[in-house]
């Protein structure tokens, strides 16, 4: 008898579960529920870089803190907590006005000590380790009154306000900096409309909202960024309501979300632009012959339409269309006989199988890609496999974990395990000379890995030349100009064969007003409301 | 073969499941050993022009997101995935065999020893020990190969030790003993010929339950690599075409369920033959 | 026989000492002298030689290996795994934090194996050859057959995406639990449906059975009170082999569900190269295996009426 009545209890238990379904998810309406592609792991604006932070932690991040300035959808810069600025004649010196009346979440006044002190602590490069490009060029802060800060430059600087615009410029609260030391990362203080609940590292990251917030009541009462690695897993739980907003939808399962009626596709071109790189440190890619044809090889409008079904687009520069700076450079075409003839001049000829060889050594490359990191990274390198063995050229595949990816590319020449690599750059302060600066801007050291993304290794003396120009001076049309020689002349040298800027696909219920979606690839959902 | 063994080897090859097992698991060994041979196209050959057709006459199973044969993808997957059984299992029964023996033969001090250390390698869930390997040794074929090995080798050295010990009893042997047989002979002549059904009962179930771990492992990302096909990872590439190219996870998902159904069906007849007491393996 | 059950499962826990030790020499062996050096995947394939010294140094590393082992003993005892490289928090904390929902999703597949497996199993033993018993039979092959996680994927497809019964991930309330408890269980379902079955059958034949129906019992008295209950035997021994499977299972169900418990955590520490972490959470694993398998043991003596302790 006690066996059928364990039977009857279990069955009543398995009962009460499926009854109870609909309730557990009912009981959520004031929660805004972001399920990511990454974990955040730390939100300090200064400290190591760690490559899987990215975006989740930059998410974050803009959900905590306040800036001075903040980018809106277009990257136009427009005030946050700066309520107005100006510069000096000769450039060095910019003067922000602050806003009043804010306090950060550990109830500590935001006042011009505070920003000092952020500003001091983001351009030591023993703190500050990270991003170092943004933060470089400036030389220090200098309070003039409680609520007006004057920041100087070394050299005139035009991209100071998508420097302070920038993730790494939230405003921390000096107080909870000096309180926490290490432990800041994980429990951040600043200014933004959330504050932090709970970080379960690698997991779930809950935030409150700060009721002080100068800026008005922020929408929701909480904000839970959850780490959901699985897309299908995303775009059911967006599905079933279980979250409000999903990010990295991939382009084959737009149709579906679009048919759903409560949900809404947010697509939109992306800074990112993507492109094997050359590892230039190899004999057989030192001609420039070997690299264009390469590059004439693929088949980009075939690679956009069967793989990202058109969510990707055609680029002419290294740099997207939308990034500040952006010049046409030159279009990429698909040619394989023009490939196998360049391929021919540059001594690499067919042998019995196809392969091509050159001094007999047969035309062997290995190709570095990171699985689920970039949008269809494999798919794209094995299509790109297919490309190369179609001009005789045979590419292995090394395929590595995301966490181990940047271990790949940051290490001395001599050290690189790889001879063609997967990379999409995008240029988080919205600027193309960041974003030519990390990738082309000649290393200073052969034994130290390199100092920003150039793993390629180019170097090019008058691209260093126009872009430390470009980078001093703050006249538009005179940066626009260095920027575009400098992307002529990185085109022409092509150290990277260069394939498409993303779309940055997000996904929301239809209920969630006001997300943003930034071209910089970030979801912003501090000013979201039911 | 006594009569009765016979009478029951006919009645369990006439059952229609032990029948269509045995047909469909001679059909993947034979597809997988033609690996790409049998493959109708080219498995690497891309057409991105042509990606996502539904099945159609000139793709049985119709084209994944590159634009490949499926068919082909399936039949090279089963290529790698019935060689990681294989040699898995060899791995196992490689160290399983040397162990059980002499645990089984020679008793003692060696017999104590050599179970204390399978009882406490038996305490490792195979998945997660292979996830341990994994994440040491890195991911791979190799790993997974190794993971197999292991994992499957503790609890065969015990029923390989248990067999010999009841087979060492046998009349017949001890009289062979009697008359002087040496160690090497006795094994080979008289306890391997009485252990070997057994052991292949207990190889065919732990062959069916090594698929799962395999698919698993490449499930996770954490198995046998892409662009290698392997049934696992291919399921893993293409889950998020469910709604909209469905034949991308049926391919791989029926070549999995079918084999394992069919090795199973094998494995139960075998231990009908030779082991009816058996309710089932690992 | 109280004396009798007393005294066995004193012999038997007194195994779990050295057992345990076993185990936890095992994992040292494993982590320690397979190829691969920890300090070397702790620092990252980018540090100088002088980094990996000074972490093999931090970790103990260059100290001879029975003075780690002695180490390694002392630290678990007293609950220290080391820390988590990529959470910098405590292992123990983090895995604390992860087993309650693991611990739940085990509990619930061992619940729903047993209701389900031993009623299907007892329903086709009434009629062996009725339809129920082969309906039971069809399901319980075809869950042999699918792996729990394409199981979990079909799973996730209906039930959550396209009848919206069930949240289709995540953890929370019991609801989350349902669809991962289906997936991992179904195999373990079949297989004691299948012994179930088999050894009811079985028992139905025995002697003291056969007396207790002579002497007048109703035959679902005979049923329920004596073959069911010896009957259990073979299920539970079934369980504790297939407490492996179960166990694995959460790795990789946890997983496919985003559902925060240990496993996921386990494949979230691999793919970030967290050495202590996943030390950590093996020694948990393999820890419950031993307590699975001790329950087992120990339950024999409950349900065999005839349990002879050897």
């Amino acid at each position: 008898m006690r066996i059928r009545a364990g039977v009857a209890l279990l069955a009543v238990l398995v009962g009460a579960v499926l009854l109870l379904a609909p309730m557990v998810e009912a009981q959520g309406d004031r929660t805004l529920t972001y399920a990511q592609s990454v974990p955040v792991t730390a939100m300090d604006t200064a400290g190591p870089s760690i490559g899987t932070v990215y975006p989740a932690g930059y998410e974050a991040m803009y959900l905590v803190y306040d800036n001075l300035v903040a980018f809106n959808e277009r990257m136009a810069i427009v005030p946050q907590l700066a309520t107005a600025w100006s510069v000096s004649k000769d450039g060095l010196t910019w003067t922000f006005k602050l806003r009043r009346g804010v306090v950060f979440q550990d109830g500590t006044p935001f006042n011009a000590d505070a920003v000092v002190f952020h500003i001091t602590r983001q351009i030591d490069p023993t703190v500050n380790p990270s991003n170092r490009p943004l933060w470089d060029p400036i030389a220090g802060a200098r309070k003039v009154d409680d609520s007006t800060v004057a920041i100087t430059t070394k050299q005139p600087f035009g991209a100071l306000l998508n420097t302070l615009a920038h993730a790494s410029g939230g405003i921390v609260s000096p107080a909870a900096v000096r309180r926490l030391g290490d432990g800041f990362a994980r429990a951040p203080v600043g200014a933004g409309p959330y504050a932090v609940e709970r970080l379960e590292t690698g997991s779930e990251l809950a935030l409150r909202r700060f009721d002080r917030y100068w800026g008005g009541t922020p929408g929701y009462a909480r904000v839970v960024l959850r780490h959901v690695p699985d897309p299908t897993t995303r775009i059911a739980l967006l599905q079933a309501g279980q979250a409000d907003v999903i990010n990295a939808v991939p382009p084959e399962s737009v149709p579906q979300l679009q048919a759903a009626p409560d949900v809404e596709v947010i697509a939109r071109p992306a800074l990112r632009t993507f492109g094997f790189a050359f590892n230039l440190n190899r004999p057989m890619f030192q001609d420039v012959r070997v690299r264009q044809a390469f590059s004439l090889a693929i088949n980009r409008p075939a690679v956009i339409s069967a793989i990202f079904k058109g969510f990707a687009t055609q680029i002419d520069s290294p740099l997207s269309r939308l990034t500040t700076g952006h010049a046409a450079a030159g279009q990429l075409t698909y040619d394989v006989s023009r490939a196998k003839t360049l391929l021919a001049e540059a001594g690499w000829k067919p042998g019995p199988d196809g392969v091509l060889r050159r001094d007999g050594a047969p035309f062997d490359i290995s190709v570095l890609t990171p699985v689920g990191l970039f949008p269809k990274d494999i798919e794209v390198t094995q299509a790109f496999q297919d490309f190369l063995r179609a001009v005789g050229v045979r590419a292995s595949i090394n395929r590595v974990e995301p966490a181990a990816f940047w271990d790949y590319l940051r290490v001395p020449p001599d050290r690189l395990r790889w001879d063609m690599a997967l990379f999409g750059f995008n240029p988080s302060n919205g600027d193309g000379a960041y974003h030519l600066a990390s990738l082309f801007e000649s290393n200073p050291s052969r034994s130290e890995p390199p100092k920003v993304w150039n793993f390629a290794w180019y170097s090019n003396p008058k691209v260093d030349a126009w872009l430390h120009q470009a980078d001093t001076t703050v006249v538009p049309a005179q940066r626009t100009r260095l920027l575009a020689q400098a992307q002529r002349a990185i085109w022409a040298d092509a150290p990277y064969v260069w394939l498409y800027a993303e779309n940055a696909i997000v996904a929301k219920r239809k209920a969630v007003k006001d997300v943003q979606v930034l071209p910089i690839v970030f979801t912003i959902l501090r000013n979201a409301k039911p | 073969m006594s009569a009765t063994a016979g009478r029951r080897l006919t009645r369990v090859l006439r059952a229609p499941v032990t029948a269509a097992g045995t047909i469909l698991v001679a059909a993947y060994l034979m597809l997988g050993a033609g690996g790409p041979w049998t493959a109708p196209y080219d498995p690497d050959a891309q057409d991105l022009g042509a990606a996502l057709q539904p099945p159609s006459p000139r793709h049985w199973l119709g084209t994944d997101d590159l634009g490949r044969d499926l068919a082909s993808r399936v039949i090279v997957a089963a290529r790698v995935d019935l060689a990681v059984v294989v040699l898995g299992l060899a791995v196992a029964v490689g160290t399983a065999l040397p162990v059980g023996l002499v645990a089984g033969y020679a008793g003692g001090t060696a017999d104590r020893a050599l179970m204390g250390l399978s009882d406490a390698a038996l305490t490792f869930p195979s998945l997660v020990l292979a996830v341990v390997l994994v994440s040491l040794v890195g991911a791979g074929l190799r790993s997974v190969v190794l993971a197999l090995g292991l994992t499957t080798a503790p609890a065969l050295a015990r029923l390989i030790r248990s067999l010999v010990l009841t087979a060492a009893r046998a009349e017949y042997v001890e009289a062979a003993r009697a008359l002087g047989a040496g160690a090497p002979r006795m094994i080979w002549r008289h306890i391997l010929p009485n252990i070997a059904g057994r052991v292949a009962v207990y190889m065919t179930l732990a062959g069916s339950y090594a698929v799962l771990t395999i698919t698993a492992l490449g499930f996770l990302g954490l198995g046998v690599q892409p662009p290698t096909a392997e049934w696992g990872n291919m399921l893993a590439t293409t889950r998020t075409y469910l709604a909209t190219a469905p034949w991308l996870i049926a391919a791989p998902g029926a070549a999995i369920v079918v084999f394992i159904f069919a090795v199973n069906a094998v494995g139960e007849a075998l231990r009908d033959l030779f082991d009816p007491r058996l309710v089932w393996g690992p | 026989m109280p004396e009798n059950v007393a005294l066995f499962t004193v012999r038997r826990l007194s195994l779990l000492v050295p057992q345990a030790l076993g185990i936890v020499t095992l994992i040292f062996v494993l982590f320690r002298l397979v190829p691969g050096d920890p300090a070397v995947i702790v620092a990252g394939p980018n540090s100088t030689a002088a980094q990996v010294n000074a972490i093999r140094h931090e970790l103990g590393l260059d100290r001879p290996l029975y003075a780690q082992y002695g180490r390694f003993v002392r630290d678990l005892s007293r609950g220290d795994m080391g820390t988590s490289l990529s959470l910098r928090l405590p292992v123990t904390t983090v895995i604390l934090a992860r087993l309650p929902a693991t611990l739940v999703l085990m509990v619930a597949s061992l619940a729903v194996t047993v209701a389900l497996a031993i009623s299907s199993g007892v329903l086709s033993a009434v009629r062996p050859h009725g339809v129920v018993a082969q309906a039971v039979t069809a399901a319980s092959a075809l869950a042999l057959s699918i792996p729990n996680f394409l199981l979990g994927m079909i799973l996730i497809e209906y039930l959550a995406v396209r009848l919206r019964l069930l949240p289709p991930a995540g953890t929370g309330g019991p609801a989350f639990v349902v669809m991962p408890t289906l997936a991992v269980a179904a195999r373990l379902i079949a297989l004691v449906s299948r012994t179930t079955r088999a050894s009811i059958l079985e028992t139905l034949g025995d002697d003291y059975v056969r007396t207790a129906r002579a002497k007048g019992l109703a035959a679902r008295t005979v049923l329920y009170r004596h073959a069911l209950k010896s009957a259990m035997v073979p299920v539970v021994t079934m369980i504790g082999l297939q407490a492996g499977y179960l166990l694995g299972g959460s790795v990789v169900v946890e997983t496919l569900f985003a559902y925060q418990g240990l496993g996921q955590a386990m494949i979230t520490a691999v793919s970030l190269r967290d050495y202590f972490l996943v030390q950590g959470i093996t020694v948990v694993y393999v820890v419950g295996f031993l307590l699975v398998n001790l329950g087992v043991d120990l339950s024999y003596a409950f349900f065999d009426p005839r349990v002879r302790f050897t």
